[in-house]
């Protein structure tokens, strides 16, 4: 079925849902890949997405090019993923211990044991780039949801601090504090994957 | 020089002297916006006495680089394909939105 919205006046955008999956089904697919870190995931993300869009296709002002508006929807369908996800649940402190010292004459610097250690430079090589990669998922699962959701969430850089917040309610010092310490456990978690 | 004013040298050192909590902080937040004047001096000081947070520093901004390269879309080199089934499922969904 052609259902192309035909627009009268030219340089207007026009969408083809007959195409939407071999035109831009594995550019969406890859999209929401790179930052849920899940196939099955990604996956359905693509799924809703293309649902969304087919009820928002009147709404469609032709504006903006056909993958343009369909990632939009998608990132939308993202954050929502992360606000689902990230409920409101305290961090418990076996899921997070800081790598510093509370007390004493060395408080506040790095417990020897726990500092960071030189990483070989191997890891450099784009060789290792897939291995890596494999790494940094496997460390970003074992995040606290919340802090997995600031952390992917910013790292989409389009999305800034206080839109963030928003969607997450914390606050921007609450977001700074979970990001560092999300920082702190992924290099410790990398470090010790790679090593092994 | 007095006592009085040893104190006050002291007492100031103490607030630009940074421990590595709040060192690696200042690094993790100068990975997305950049610091204050006070904050860089404070940093830099650090950084230039501290090799685990020096590492820390680079080891962050690899894993940050990573996840960057990882967010573009090459469509020549994709991560991931959908399969002829995903499509095929996707294609039906699609199909059925439609005739609702």
């Amino acid at each position: 079925m052609d259902t192309t919205q035909t627009s009268s006046s030219g340089g207007k955008h026009l969408l083809n849902p007959g195409n939407w999956v071999e035109d831009h089904g594995d550019y969406l697919y890859n999209f929401a890949f790179s930052r849920v870190h899940s196939k099955e995931l990604a996956e359905d993300m693509v799924q809703e997405t293309y649902v969304a869009a087919l009820k928002a296709m009147p709404s469609f002002q032709g504006k903006s090019s056909e993958i343009t508006w369909l990632i939009s929807i998608l990132k939308r369908k993202i954050i929502d993923h992360y606000r689902k996800s990230s409920t409101s649940k305290e961090i418990s402190s076996s899921e997070f211990s800081k790598p510093f010292n509370e007390d004493g004459k060395m408080q506040g610097h790095w417990i020897l044991e726990r500092a960071p250690k030189e990483w070989p430079h191997e890891l450099e090589d784009p060789i290792h780039q897939e291995e890596f990669r494999k790494i940094l998922e496997i460390c970003l699962s074992f995040l606290p949801d919340k802090w997995k959701a600031v952390f992917i969430l910013k790292v989409i850089d389009e999305i800034n601090s206080d839109e963030v917040c928003k969607e997450l309610g914390c606050t921007p010092s609450n977001l700074w504090v979970m990001l560092h310490r999300a920082r702190l456990k992924l290099r410790e978690c990398i470090e010790l994957k790679w090593m092994k | 020089m007095s006592k009085k004013k040893k104190n006050l040298i002291m007492k100031g050192m103490d607030k630009i002297i940074l421990d590595c909590d709040h060192a690696t902080y200042l690094i993790t937040k100068s990975e997305y916006e950049s610091l204050n004047c006070i904050q860089k001096i404070q940093l830099k000081l650090h950084l230039s006495s501290c090799k685990f947070c020096k590492m820390f520093a680079e080891q962050n901004k690899f894993i940050s680089q990573s996840l960057n390269d990882f967010k573009k879309i090459d469509m020549d080199h994709l991560h991931i394909r959908l399969t002829e089934e995903q499509q095929t499922k996707l294609k039906k969904t699609i199909e059925s939105e439609i005739k609702k």
